[in-house]
């Protein structure tokens, strides 16, 4: 009756890593994310591709690196072709994101794993969920059920629950307690004033980071006060500022709380430009736009005046590539001929390539610029190598008088104006494609050549078989040309024997000649092939393929238009025109000069000033411990944190005074960890007359009775029927339970009530006329509440036990 | 079990708690203020609070007088239309409703604008100011309705709702509602046709037991929208052609979003044919809506997202259609198409340009939507001649009128194909006239009368309630220990059970924290009772009423420490240095009253005179008065008296044994009438005493007194009386019996009756001392009360 459950994890487990685990339930293995870091390397990479055929779920909880990195690999490579699961503004931002990522990798390295088209179809094939939409998964794991509840953190962000039969699994990564700019705060707070909400309480399992274990962080208010103080002295100063952000999900917020602050001051309009640098930068804002039910209820009510559109980030110029912001920045240059400077949200968030990088690069030796971090970035990105500079420089600067206090100093962090770090270098590795030159170049062009004379003939080859087993003319007049291609895709995939993947060589070699490419038909002897020996002397001399009108055995000619998969679902009338080209968010032209990736390690001189102010918008430290001790799971697993964070937080909820749970896991990397509870559950069916007879009570917000019954079973009937004792004595004596709210609190206005003085004394006692005490006890190990009514035996003491009582239910 | 399963059967459904009510508090056989009440378990839902377009002021209303407002739990509104939404305003406002009030999020969104404009047209066309609400309020309430998407499950209360895709416009719903089992779908408005933007009525995909349908177009069925489009278009592009202009009258949201939608598409098509041709839309909510509509394309078909998705292009951003606000910003020359509001061209800028239009033969007038009576959308059509001006007099009409309805409801196939895939068992028709709702019932039972789909269909009047009876089966789950294996046939199960929200949970007492939350409470007790005198003559004491106790001794610095416990729960401790005696023991009504005659012997014991006699008497040599009197001398007395008593008790059992089975038996013989005269009216005694006979309703049943087995003709007489009697053995059980003997019975329950009769044979030693006392509260005690007779 209990159901087995196992937690592994391919990566991220007591390290920061991208996270990616395995939860097996029963016989189902449902994928938690499926993250990789822009570098694309890994332990985790190797393992998810051993794993993924076998997947029967995804679940994708952010629209980050860290969480869908590698779901596009996943899918177009490893065979991850399973339903995944996502709310909408994750599927959305999500690919968004691995679409910035793929741009960017193509554009700077040899990437190979995976391309834009991957990205869509992989995004296209994720089920959007709704919050609280529970879900049971197909096919033969119908009795699992996941919802998504919302995370903060990050739009979409979602917190799962996963239950199947009495194990609840809560799967709970990189969630926000507090409300932000655009995002509201995790509905796993929403069970009133600091209070966790009551479906996400008691999982059997709660999966959890420490990615913030060993920190604590100043209020938002604060923080977005320093980060705005810090941005505002730059422009002061006439510097640029980069503020490096990933590319779909923490820079909506970022760019929400800088449109927010950018028109309070005239001045800084005129002389700065506020700059998304970002290939999809369009698109983000557009979907963003489009996404405004997954933010904040206070973005919508914005919308007071009513043709204003919500979350418009009227003040923000998207740029999208560093030609173009060149030209802004020049273009808008005032009168004086003085050219404007730009503060600059740059993707990636860990600067370790792309536009942010870039930037930097350019930007880093300028005393007056400033590189101010959101984020800490992934582990040994170079934001991450910024930030323990700029953590060792600050804190260690904070601290430096006073030693004792640095242990502890060293979790929270102090928020700090910009510093310098002068006549420091930091070595980047920088990747990027440069064009090819002389030989190389050569080569290419007749390697390119060649190449694309293969696939004219290829072209051609399959046009022809087409017309010669088809006579109707396969493309109508009203057909665009867009249409007739798909066509042709189409019928290749429904064609058998022209199925676009084998042609022989000489095939193709016959087809060059037909088709004008070619001028001489080079003949070469084929092997010996098995068969009749004639064929093995015969030559193509003539250019001539015999090609048979395909018939069925009734002579009825195969009409291939009848055949073929229509790639176009939609129907006839419905269709749009081919989608309008789009216009494409990459700043136009196409690189037609071939290119080759390098890698070069450049010292960076950092003169320009360095800031870090967490935006992450994550729960800190502190934050999560209390809310673990909230959530009162069963077992515990705690992941995607360092080392010493990880331990760190398994400590505290072991420490027998915070009474989180005793049951708690912090695996390593690979380690199959056995997670089930036990829990055994069965349903059974309540007769009426057995109903009738219960005495239910009323106990907070549920009504509680004893049950005592005989089981029967209905013919052919699997489910228990639970019935009154026929034999006559179904209210058999047992032992009285009271049930009920045991607070002290809530018991003192009950006596109230009845007009009995009841005062708190010193030690926490309720004591009640002066002659009775009323104490909380302990209670026994696991063992349920207790109150102790101690007193003498009199009048007052037999009523104040009779209010007591009547406080409960006796069941 | 056969009898068994029969006899439940019988058990009669008129149970009030098992009526489920459906009154349409508008919209029962009309079009219009759209307003449905579900009553079931003492929850009460509203669906829909609309009003009646051809109607003013209060009359426009439901009928929202025929429910207390304060009683409803919950109000959903399927979507934005002024006959769906519009009282949700007064509800909130201006009645004592304070339940929670739940839309999409599209709905929410548009209605609040849809409203505000409601709002301006009332209270300009009614001078009398009977507007039934103002802005203020309806920004208040605005910001009191809650946002639900589609599919999100909420519980309110144990009322759990789920929204679902329903076509006509954006953001309409279908509600499917839960309680206590019991499902009800309500379609509101819907649609079953794909279109443009929107996502067809779905199928919950669940079983259904009451299916809340509309029937506007009763059986009427509609062209297929395909042909719709194309005769649209072909009007359209005509009018262009012959250089005329053409006027389509539309509303400001909802369906003319997808007119739209179907423009724009044309025209990019045929932008080379069509270049130079403009499209206006003018409405002074015009740029709103585009900006709402751009703004929910999450909730719409998949393919708007797609287009989204694929292009970063919004849909709804057009290019070929030019949103203008006033009439004025339109140039008037040449062909062109104009969507102007309103749609029924009861004034306004569709009126004007009707009025600037008409004369000419060339020009065009296309009704897309739903026109009510009296109005001249609906009158144009009867072939006038001319049409009267806005500024009085007349207008000759030579503009080319025809009808091409685009609103978006199901028609009679599409509705009876819904109702034959939902299959629910009740279908009741809402929202239509009644002869075409009688129509379409008539054909709905018809269709399926020889068929195995058993439906009936209601269609309920206004205010006239549609009782459906239901019996909610209660499925618990059993969970933790008490689950550890499914039990067999004919297996005892007892527990704890939870009900929250209809939700049924069954636990041991054990696991009722870990699986309900609910904390059980063990209440200790201690009572200090003054006694200064020494430890041997409270032992005495004790024992003497008790029998023989647990004796646990400490020594510490202070002195001797006895603890002596009583019915193995009541601990009483004595310091020989404490003035007074601890009494502890835990909570329960046995154990309070085993600790109240505890206490009761302590506080005799020293005031007893009878005590003193009886020490003296042994030659004790204790103080009667004195604090702390030697420990060795006392624990060698109490050596003593323990033997002495011992040996006494040890006899009286031996010698009482016999009589005591039978006299078990005779007292309960003696008090068994008594008992059942207050169940039954007639008792008798038989002469002899053998047994004892209880008539009610025709029926007989004996209880024999030896073996106080029950016999009857009747079954259920049986079940009646034979729980009565083995409470009555129960009651007058020995008390220590009970305390101790107790958890071994639990588990051999049937075996119970037998182990009763044999009261005396029990193997405890305590038993003997004292039977009597407490019979009486007892009664009072008992956990479980005698079934109460279902009369």
């Amino acid at each position: 009756m209990s159901n087995a459950l196992q937690f592994t994890a391919i990566s991220g487990a007591n390290s920061e890593d991208a996270v990616c685990y395995i939860l097996e339930i029963d016989d189902a293995k449902i994928l938690l994310d499926c993250g990789s870091y822009e570098d694309y390397a890994g332990e985790g990479l190797a393992q998810l591709q051993r794993v993924a055929p076998q997947v029967d779920a995804v679940l994708l909880s952010h629209p980050d690196l860290a969480h869908v990195g590698a779901y596009a690999l996943a899918y177009s490579q490893y065979g991850l072709t399973c339903a995944a699961y996502a709310t909408q503004a994750t599927q959305m931002m999500g690919r968004l994101c691995m679409l910035d990522v793929v741009k960017t990798l193509a554009a700077r390295e040899e990437f190979s794993l995976f391309d834009e088209k991957d990205v869509d179809a992989a995004f296209e094939s994720v089920t959007a969920l709704q919050y609280f939409q529970p879900k049971a998964l197909p096919g033969k794991h119908s009795g699992i059920v996941i919802t998504a509840h919302s995370a903060g953190h990050t739009i979409g962000g979602t917190i799962w629950t996963i239950s199947n039969g009495a194990e609840v699994v809560l799967y709970a990564l990189d969630f926000n307690h507090m409300k932000e700019g655009h995002l509201n705060r995790s509905s796993l707070m929403e069970g009133g004033l600091g209070m966790v909400n009551q479906r996400l309480m008691r999982p059997t399992l709660l999966i959890t980071d420490s990615y913030n274990a060993l920190y604590s962080l100043p209020t938002r208010k604060q923080r977005i006060e320093c980060f705005l103080g810090s941005v505002g002295d730059v422009i002061k100063h006439g510097g640029n500022v980069l503020i490096p952000v990933d590319s779909a999900a923490r820079v909506l917020e970022v760019a929400h709380i800088l449109n927010d602050w950018w028109p309070h001051d005239k001045m800084r309009r005129d002389t700065h430009v506020l700059c998304l640098l970002s290939g999809y930068g369009r698109r983000v804002r557009s979907f963003a736009q489009s996404l405004v039910g997954w933010m904040s209820g206070g973005i919508e009510s914005q919308m007071s005046d009513r043709d204003a559109k919500p979350f418009d980030l009227r003040y923000v110029t998207i740029v999208q590539s560093l030609e173009e912001l060149d030209r802004r920045v020049r273009k808008d240059s005032r009168p004086r001929g003085r050219s404007r400077r730009a503060v600059v949200l740059a993707p990636l968030e860990g600067m370790s390539t792309g536009l942010s990088q870039e930037l930097f690069l350019r930007w880093a030796g300028d005393r007056k610029n400033a590189v101010i971090l959101p984020q800490r970035g992934p582990p040994s990105s170079l934001a991450r190598q910024l930030y323990t500079r700029w953590w060792d420089r600050t804190q260690t600067r904070r601290t430096g008088g006073s030693n004792d206090s640095s242990a502890d100093a060293s979790s929270v962090v102090q928020l700090a104006p910009p510093v310098r770090l002068s006549r420091s270098t930091i070595s980047v590795t920088v990747k990027k494609r440069v064009q090819l030159e002389g030989e190389e170049l050569d080569n290419w062009i007749v390697q390119e050549k060649r190449r694309k004379e293969q696939e004219a003939a290829r072209e051609a080859l399959l046009k022809r078989k087409r017309d010669m087993l088809d006579d109707d003319d396969v493309s109508s007049a009203s057909e665009s040309d867009d249409d007739a291609t798909e066509r042709r895709i189409g019928m290749a995939a429904a064609i058998g024997d022209v199925s676009a993947v084998a042609f022989s060589e000489i095939d193709l070699e016959t087809e060059r000649l037909l088709s004008g490419q070619s001028f001489d038909l080079y003949v070469r002897g084929r092997g010996p092939v098995r068969g009749l020996y004639l064929e093995n002397k015969s030559y193509c001399m003539f250019p001539f393929q015999e090609m048979n009108r395909r018939t069925d055995e009734y002579g009825e000619i195969y009409e291939l238009e009848k055949y073929m998969v229509k790639l176009d679902t939609d129907d006839a009338t419905l269709a749009l025109d081919a989608d309008k080209p789009y216009e494409s968010d990459d700043g136009g032209k196409k690189e037609s000069r071939p290119t080759k990736a390098v890698v070069e390690e450049r010292r960076v001189q950092l003169n320009c000033q360095l800031s870090f102010v967490d935006i992450e918008g994550r729960a800190d430290g502190t934050s999560v411990r209390n809310i673990l001790a909230l959530v009162m799971p069963k077992r515990l697993v705690i992941v995607h944190g360092s080392s010493a964070g990880t331990k760190a937080l398994a400590d505290y909820c072991r420490d027998p005074g915070v009474q989180v749970t005793k049951e708690i896991y912090t695996p390593r990397v690979g380690e199959i960890l056995n997670v089930s509870s036990g829990v055994n559950v069965y349903r059974s069916r309540l007769t009426d007359t057995l109903f009738k007879q219960v005495r239910m009570a009323s106990v907070q917000d549920s009504m509680v009775g004893f049950v005592s019954g005989r089981v029967r079973y209905a013919q052919g009937d699997q489910v228990p029927t639970l019935d009154r004792d026929g034999t006559g004595l179904q209210s058999a004596w047992h032992p009285t339970v009271l049930v009920g709210d045991p607070r002290l609190s809530a018991l003192r206005s009950v006596l109230g009530k009845q007009g009995i003085t009841a005062l708190f004394d010193s030690e926490g006692s309720l004591v009640c006329n002066n002659v009775v005490a009323i104490r909380r006890g302990a209670g026994k190990h696991g063992g349920p509440d207790t109150l102790q009514v101690l007193g003498n035996p009199s009048a007052d003491y037999y009523h104040i036990r009779a209010v007591v009582y009547s406080h409960f239910a006796a069941l | 079990m056969a009898e068994k399963r029969k006899a439940e059967l019988v058990v009669p459904i008129e149970d009030e708690d098992d009526l489920l009510r459906i009154t349409p508090l508008g919209a029962g056989r009309e079009v219009g203020r759209s307003c449905i009440l579900l009553q079931y378990k003492g929850k009460t839902v509203m669906l829909d609070c609309g009003l009646h377009a051809g109607r003013e002021g209060m009359n426009s209303l439901p009928f929202l007088d025929s429910v207390d407002p304060e009683s409803v739990d919950l109000l959903l509104v399927t979507h934005f239309h002024i006959d769906h939404a519009a009282a949700v305003p007064y509800y909130l406002e201006k009645t004592t409703f304070r339940g929670r009030t739940f839309m999409t999020r599209p709905t929410k969104g548009v209605f609040r604008w849809l409203a505000t404009d409601y709002i301006r047209v009332t209270n300009t066309s009614n001078s009398d100011s009977s507007a039934l609400y103002t802005e203020a309020d309806l920004v208040r309430a605005h910001a009191k309705i809650e946002e639900i998407d589609v599919h999100q499950q909420v519980e309110v209360g144990g009322i759990k709702f789920t929204a679902y895709n329903a076509g006509h416009v954006l953001g309409a719903a279908m509600f499917l509602i839960e309680i206590a089992g019991v499902k009800v779908l309500y379609t509101g408005d819907y649609s079953r046709e794909e279109d443009r933007h929107l996502i067809p009525a779905e199928n919950p995909g669940v079983p259904v037991n009451v299916l809340i349908t509309e029937s506007t177009y009763g059986l009427h069925n509609h062209e297929p929208r395909v042909d719709r489009e194309k005769a649209l278009m072909k009007q359209v592009r005509d009018i262009v052609r012959r250089r005329g202009c053409c006027l389509l009258p539309v509303t400001a949201l909802g369906r003319t979003q997808e007119l739209l939608l179907i423009l724009e598409e044309h025209w990019r098509r045929h932008i080379s044919e069509l270049e130079g041709v403009p499209v206006f839309f003018i409405s002074a909510l015009g740029k709103t809506g585009t900006s709402l509509y751009k703004q929910y394309v999450m909730d719409m078909s998949q393919r708007i997202q797609r287009q989204l998705s694929r292009t970063g292009q919004n849909p709804f951003d057009f290019k070929y259609i030019k949103t203008r606000t006033r009439l004025s910003e339109v140039p008037d020359t040449g062909p062109c198409v104009v969507l102007a509001t309103p749609g029924m061209l009861q004034s306004g800028v569709s009126r004007q340009l009707l009025e600037r239009w008409a004369p000419r033969p060339e020009n065009g007038l296309i009704i897309t939507g739903y026109s009510v009576e009296n109005t001249l959308a609906r009158d144009i059509n009867n072939s006038m001649d001319d049409i009267p001006a806005l500024s009085g007099g007349k207008i000759a009409r030579r503009i080319v009128v025809s009808n091409i309805s685009f609103s978006a409801h199901v028609d009679g196939a599409q509705n009876c194909a819904f109702i034959d895939e939902i299959r629910a068992p009740f279908v009741v028709l809402v929202h239509g006239e009644e002869n075409t709702m009688m129509r379409l019932r008539a054909n709905i039972v018809d269709k399926y009368k020889t068929s195995d789909y058993e439906v009936s269909v209601h269609t309920p009047r206004n205010t006239q309630p549609v009782r459906l009876h239901f019996h909610g089966e209660k499925i618990a789950r059993v969970k933790g220990g008490l689950a550890c294996k499914v039990p067999a046939h004919g297996d005892a199960v007892s527990g704890i059970l939870v009900e929250k929200d209809f939700n049924y949970t069954l636990v041991d007492t054990a696991d009722l924290h870990e699986f309900t939350g609910l904390a059980p409470v063990v209440v200790e007790q201690q009572q200090q009772v003054p006694y200064s005198s020494s430890f041997s003559l409270l032992r005495l004491h004790l024992e003497q009423m008790f029998g023989e106790l647990a004796l646990t001794t400490e020594k510490s610095n202070s002195g001797i420490t006895h603890t002596l416990r009583v019915y193995d729960a009541v601990d009483i401790t004595h310091s020989s240095w404490k003035t007074y005696v601890e009494v502890e023991w835990v909570g329960d009504i046995m154990n309070d009253m085993a600790a109240d005659s505890v206490v009761a012997v302590i506080l005799n014991t020293e005031s007893s005179p009878a005590s003193v006699k009886i020490t003296q008497g042994r030659g004790c040599s204790h103080s009667h008065n004195g604090g702390d009197g030697d420990g060795g001398h006392e624990c060698d007395d109490g050596a003593m008296h323990v033997d002495g008593t011992d040996n006494a008790n040890g006899a009286a059992i031996d010698g009482v044994s016999g009589p005591v089975r039978t006299g078990a038996c005779a007292e309960v013989m003696a008090r068994l009438p008594l008992f059942l005269t207050q169940q039954f009216s007639h008792v008798e005694v038989a002469a002899d005493g053998s047994c004892v006979t209880v008539r009610h309703g025709g029926q007989t049943a004996a209880v024999d007194a030896h073996t106080l087995e029950v016999q009857s003709g009747s079954l259920e007489l049986k079940e009646r009386v034979a729980p009565l009697v083995a409470q009555v053995q129960r009651t007058l059980r020995p008390l220590s019996r009970r305390t101790t003997a107790l958890p071994e019975e639990q588990p051999a329950q049937a075996k119970d009756e037998e182990a009763a009769s044999e009261a005396g044979e029990s193997s405890d030693a305590e038993a003997g001392s004292e039977p009597e006392p407490d019979s009486e509260p007892e009664v009072e005690a008992e956990p479980t009360p005698p079934p109460t007779p279902g009369r």
